[in-house]
C-alpha cells in the first residue's frame, strides 16, 4: 500500500489529513444520530412485539412503521454517511490528496440529512412506500440525488486529483461503489415512484435488484475497501495477493447485483434461479477474498498496533462471509423453501449490514478521526470507542445469529402444516425476545458513540470560533 | 487496471448489463400483462378494485402491515383424484380396467369394488396420485369408451393450512401498485384472507384488540383506528360487541374510524377464488356468503 509517502514531509501529509477533518466529523457525527435513532426504532419495535399494547395509540409508531423507519436511517443515515467519510479519508491517504471542494461537500452533508429527515418524518406520518429498503416517500429520492452528487462527486474529483497515481485494490471497490448508488437509485426510484411505474411483478424484480445491489455492492464494497484498507494497515504487511483481490472484484461485481432476488412463485422460475447461481459466485468470491485476508493475516498477530481493533476487523470479515454463505445457503433449492419468510432473512441481514459492514465503519471512524484531528481520540476511557465497538459488534452479531437459527426453526415450524400458526408465531417470538437483548446493546453502543461524536463536533466548533476570534483581533491590533 | 477511466468504462458495463437484465427485460416481460378470460367464473381475472378498497390499501400500507404478513401463497407441486364419469358401451372392459389402474397406482381394487364405482358416477376411482401414475391411467382407460378426468389437487403447506386453494401467480398482483406482496410471516398469510375470514365484525375486534378474538396473538393493537367515545341516545350501529378485559367501560362504545372499515374492506377483497392457466386446481363454485370460518378461532 504506498501510501506512507516517502516524498512528502510529515508536515505536508498533517496539512493533507486536517483538510478532511470538518467533513469527517460532520459525517460521522451525523451517522452516529441516524444510528442512534434507527437503534431506538428497532428497540422500540422489538418491545412491541413483546407488548401488543404498547404504544398502540400511535398511527406514527406502529410496528410496520418503525422496523421500515430503522431500516433506512441505519442504511442512509448511518451505513451510507459514514461510509461517504471513510471512503474520503481512504481516497486521501492512498492518493496522497487534499479534500477537493469542502464547501460543496458540507452543502451535500446538509441536504442529505435535511432529505432523510423529511423522507423518515414522511415514512413515520403514513408516506410509506411499502417497498423495503425504499421506504421512503417517492419524492425524497430526487433530493437524496441531488446530496449525493455533492458528497459523491468531490470524493471522485478528489480521486481524480490524486498523486500517487497507482490505484490499489480498496479504491476499485470505493469507485465502484461511489458510481453504483447513484445509477441504481435513479433506476429504482424511477421505475417503482414514476408517473407510470412499473406494474404487478415486475416491482418485485426492480426492488430486490436495488436491495441485493444495496447490500452486496454499494455497502458491502465499502466494507470490503475497509477490510483490505485497515488489516495491512493493522498488521504492518502489504495485501497478500492483489491478483485475488482483483477476481473477487470482478466476481462481485458481475454477480452481486442479482443476488436478492424474490424466491417467489409468482415471479417467472429464471429470477429465483439467476438469484441462486449468482449468490453461489459471491459466495465464492468472499472465500477467495477470506483467503487472502488470511494469508496477509498469517503470523500477523504479535505486529499488530491495535489488538482490539485488529480482532473487531477479523471479526467484520467473518461476519461478511458467513452472511454470504447464509445467504448462498439460504437460497439453495430445497433450502430456499423453508427459510423463505422467516427471520433467517432478518438474520443474514443483520450479519452482513450490522456486523460486517457497520463494525468495520466504527473502526474505521476509530482509526482516522484521531489521526485527521492531529490529537489523541476525545473518546478514550470506559464510555470511549473501545466500548462503543465492543458493544456494538457483540449486539449485532447476537441478533445476526439468534435470527438465523430462529428463522431455521421458524420455517421448519411453517413448512409442517400440522403445527397451528400460533406455534409457528410463538417459535419466532421466543427468538425475537432474545434478539432484543442485542438491539438493546447496539442501542447502548449508538447513544454512547452519538453522545461523544456530538462533543467532540462542538469542541471542534467552539475551537474554530475562538481560532477565528483571536486572528480577528490580532488583525485589528 | 490502473487508470481512473478504464475502472470507470468497465464498472459502467457492468452497471448496463445489471440494469437491462433486472429492470428492462422485467418490465418488458412481465409490464404487458393484461385482464385474461377465466371460463371457470365466466369473466375477466383479475377485476380493477372499487375506491373503497383502494382506501384500505392505504392504510394498510400506511401502517406497514406488510412488515409482518405476506399475500402470496407457494405449492410444492399437484396431486390427482382419478374420476370416473361415464362407463360407456363396455362396461365389463372397464371394471377390468379399474382393477388394473388400481394396480399401477398399487391400491388393491376388486371386481365388485369396482362395480360399486361404476354404478355410483361420477366415482373417484383413485385419490391423490402422482402426474405419472395419472398419465398411465388416463393411458389405460383410453379407447375403452369410458370417460375419466383427472381432478387437480395443489400441494404444500401453505395450501393445507387452508391458506388458498392454488399458488399465487403473477397475473394476481396486476392491480397491486405498490406490491404489497410481503417477505416476511410474522403473522398468517393474507392473500386469501377475504374468503377464508369473511366476518367483518372479527377484523374489526381483531384490529382493535388482537387478544379479544385469538387469546395468544402476538399481533400489536392498532386501538387508533377505532374511537372509545361516550354512547349516545342509540348505540352505534358499528360499535364493536367487546367483552371481558376488552370492553369499554359503562357508557362508553368503540366504534371504528373510516380507516378501520376500510382497511377491513380491503382485507375482504384478498381472495383467491378462481384457477388460472399456470395454477390449474379443482374448482368448485362457492355458495354466495359461503366461507371456511372454522379457523377463525386459531388464525389471526
Amino acid at each position: 500500500m504506498d501510501e506512507n509517502p516517502t516524498s512528502k514531509s510529515i508536515s505536508d501529509q498533517k496539512d493533507i489529513d486536517r483538510s478532511y477533518h470538518f467533513p469527517t466529523l460532520f459525517l460521522v457525527t451525523k451517522a452516529a444520530g441516524w444510528l442512534l435513532l434507527s437503534t431506538l426504532f428497532s428497540l422500540v419495535a422489538s418491545i412491541k412485539m413483546h407488548s401488543p399494547t404498547f404504544l398502540s395509540n400511535c398511527p406514527w409508531v406502529t410496528y410496520g412503521v418503525l422496523v421500515p423507519a430503522a431500516q433506512n436511517a441505519f442504511l442512509y443515515g448511518f451505513a451510507l454517511q459514514a461510509g461517504f467519510a471513510a471512503m474520503l479519508w481512504m481516497t486521501m491517504r492512498l492518493g496522497q490528496v487534499k479534500l477537493r471542494g469542502p464547501g460543496f461537500l458540507f452543502l451535500g452533508t446538509v441536504l442529505w440529512n435535511i432529505a432523510l429527515l423529511v423522507g423518515i418524518l414522511g415514512l413515520m406520518g403514513g408516506g410509506q412506500s411499502g417497498y423495503a429498503f425504499l421506504s421512503m416517500p417517492g419524492f425524497v429520492y430526487p433530493m437524496l440525488f441531488t446530496a449525493y452528487v455533492l458528497i459523491g462527486g468531490m470524493t471522485l474529483l478528489t480521486f481524480f486529483k490524486r498523486q500517487a497515481r497507482e490505484i490499489y485494490p480498496s479504491q476499485w471497490f470505493i469507485y465502484a461503489s461511489l458510481y453504483w448508488f447513484p445509477w441504481m437509485l435513479t433506476a429504482a426510484s424511477y421505475a417503482l415512484f414514476a408517473s407510470e411505474p412499473a406494474r404487478g411483478v415486475a416491482q418485485a424484480v426492480i426492488h430486490g435488484w436495488y436491495a441485493s445491489g444495496m447490500t452486496t455492492i454499494v455497502l458491502g464494497f465499502v466494507g470490503i475497501a475497509l477490510l483490505q484498507y485497515l488489516v495491512p494497515k493493522l498488521t504492518r504487511r502489504d495485501l497478500h495477493n492483489s491478483n485475488l483481490s482483483a477476481f473477487a472484484f470482478w466476481v462481485l461485481l458481475l454477480f452481486g447485483g442479482f443476488t436478492g432476488l424474490l424466491q417467489a412463485q409468482a415471479l417467472p422460475a429464471w429470477v429465483g434461479t439467476l438469484s441462486s447461481v449468482c449468490n453461489a459466485f459471491v459466495a465464492f468470491a468472499w472465500i477467495v477474498l477470506t483467503a487472502n485476508l488470511w494469508k496477509t493475516l498469517q503470523g500477523a498477530g504479535k505486529q499488530n498496533s491495535d489488538p482490539l481493533a485488529f480482532n473487531l476487523v477479523r471479526l467484520a470479515a467473518l461476519c461478511g462471509l458467513l452472511g454470504a454463505l447464509l445467504n448462498f445457503w439460504g437460497s439453495r433449492p430445497g433450502t430456499a423453501e423453508t427459510v423463505q419468510f422467516t427471520l433467517y432473512v432478518q438474520g443474514v441481514y443483520w450479519l452482513q449490514l450490522f456486523g460486517f459492514v457497520g463494525t468495520l465503519l466504527l473502526v474505521a471512524a476509530y482509526h482516522f478521526l484521531p489521526r485527521v484531528s492531529d490529537q489523541e481520540s476525545a473518546l478514550s476511557g470506559p464510555f470511549g470507542w473501545k466500548s462503543i465497538m465492543m458493544l456494538y459488534a457483540t449486539g449485532s452479531i447476537l441478533v445476526g445469529l439468534v435470527y438465523v437459527l430462529g428463522g431455521w426453526k421458524q420455517g421448519k415450524a411453517l413448512a409442517d402444516a400440522s403445527r397451528s400458526f400460533l406455534e409457528v408465531q410463538s417459535a419466532a417470538m421466543s427468538f425475537i425476545r432474545i434478539s432484543t437483548i442485542g438491539e438493546l446493546l447496539v442501542f447502548l453502543a449508538a447513544a454512547v458513540l452519538a453522545v461523544n461524536m456530538t462533543r467532540s463536533l462542538v469542541a471542534y466548533l467552539v475551537g474554530y470560533i475562538k481560532c477565528c476570534c483571536n486572528c480577528k483581533n490580532e488583525s485589528a491590533q | 487496471m490502473q487508470k481512473g477511466y478504464q475502472l470507470f468504462f468497465a464498472i459502467l458495463a457492468v452497471m448496463v448489463v445489471s440494469w437491462l437484465g433486472l429492470v428492462v427485460f422485467p418490465q418488458v416481460q412481465l409490464g404487458n400483462q393484461s385482464t385474461r378470460e377465466v371460463k371457470e367464473i365466466g369473466r375477466h381475472y383479475p377485476t380493477e378494485p372499487g375506491s373503497l378498497v383502494l382506501n384500505g390499501r392505504k392504510v394498510y400500507q400506511q401502517a406497514g402491515c406488510v412488515s409482518c404478513h405476506t399475500q402470496q401463497i407457494r405449492q410444492s407441486g399437484y396431486a390427482f383424484d382419478l374420476v370416473l364419469n361415464e362407463v360407456g358401451d363396455f362396461p365389463e372392459s372397464v371394471a377390468a380396467k379399474l382393477v388394473e389402474a388400481g394396480k399401477a397406482a398399487g391400491v388393491q381394487v376388486t371386481n365388485e369394488k369396482a362395480q360399486e364405482q361404476m354404478a355410483n358416477l361420477p366415482s373417484t376411482f383413485l385419490e391423490g396420485v402422482a402426474f405419472s401414475v395419472a398419465q398411465e391411467v388416463l393411458q389405460i382407460f383410453k379407447d375403452s369408451g369410458a370417460k375419466v378426468a383427472p381432478n387437480i389437487l395443489p400441494l404444500g403447506s401453505d395450501i393445507e393450512r387452508g391458506w388458498g386453494p392454488r399458488q399465487t401467480v403473477g397475473l394476481d398482483y396486476l392491480y397491486d401498485q405498490p406490491l404489497l406482496m410481503g417477505q416476511q410471516r410474522l403473522g398468517p398469510d393474507l392473500a386469501n384472507v377475504g374468503a377464508r375470514l369473511n366476518d367483518r365484525q372479527w377484523h374489526l375486534k381483531h384490529l382493535y384488540h388482537p387478544r379479544s378474538v385469538v387469546a395468544q396473538s402476538g399481533m400489536p393493537a392498532y386501538t387508533y383506528l377505532f374511537d372509545v367515545q361516550p354512547i349516545g341516545e342509540e348505540s352505534s350501529p358499528d360499535a364493536l360487541a367487546l367483552e371481558g378485559e376488552y370492553a369499554p367501560e359503562e357508557g362508553l362504545e368503540v366504534v371504528p374510524k373510516p380507516e378501520a372499515l376500510a382497511l377491513v374492506d380491503y382485507l375482504l377483497s384478498l381472495k383467491i377464488e378462481n384457477p388460472v392457466f399456470e395454477a390449474p386446481y379443482m374448482f368448485t363454485q362457492a355458495e354466495p356468503g359461503e366461507a371456511n370460518n372454522v379457523e377463525m378461532e386459531q388464525a389471526q
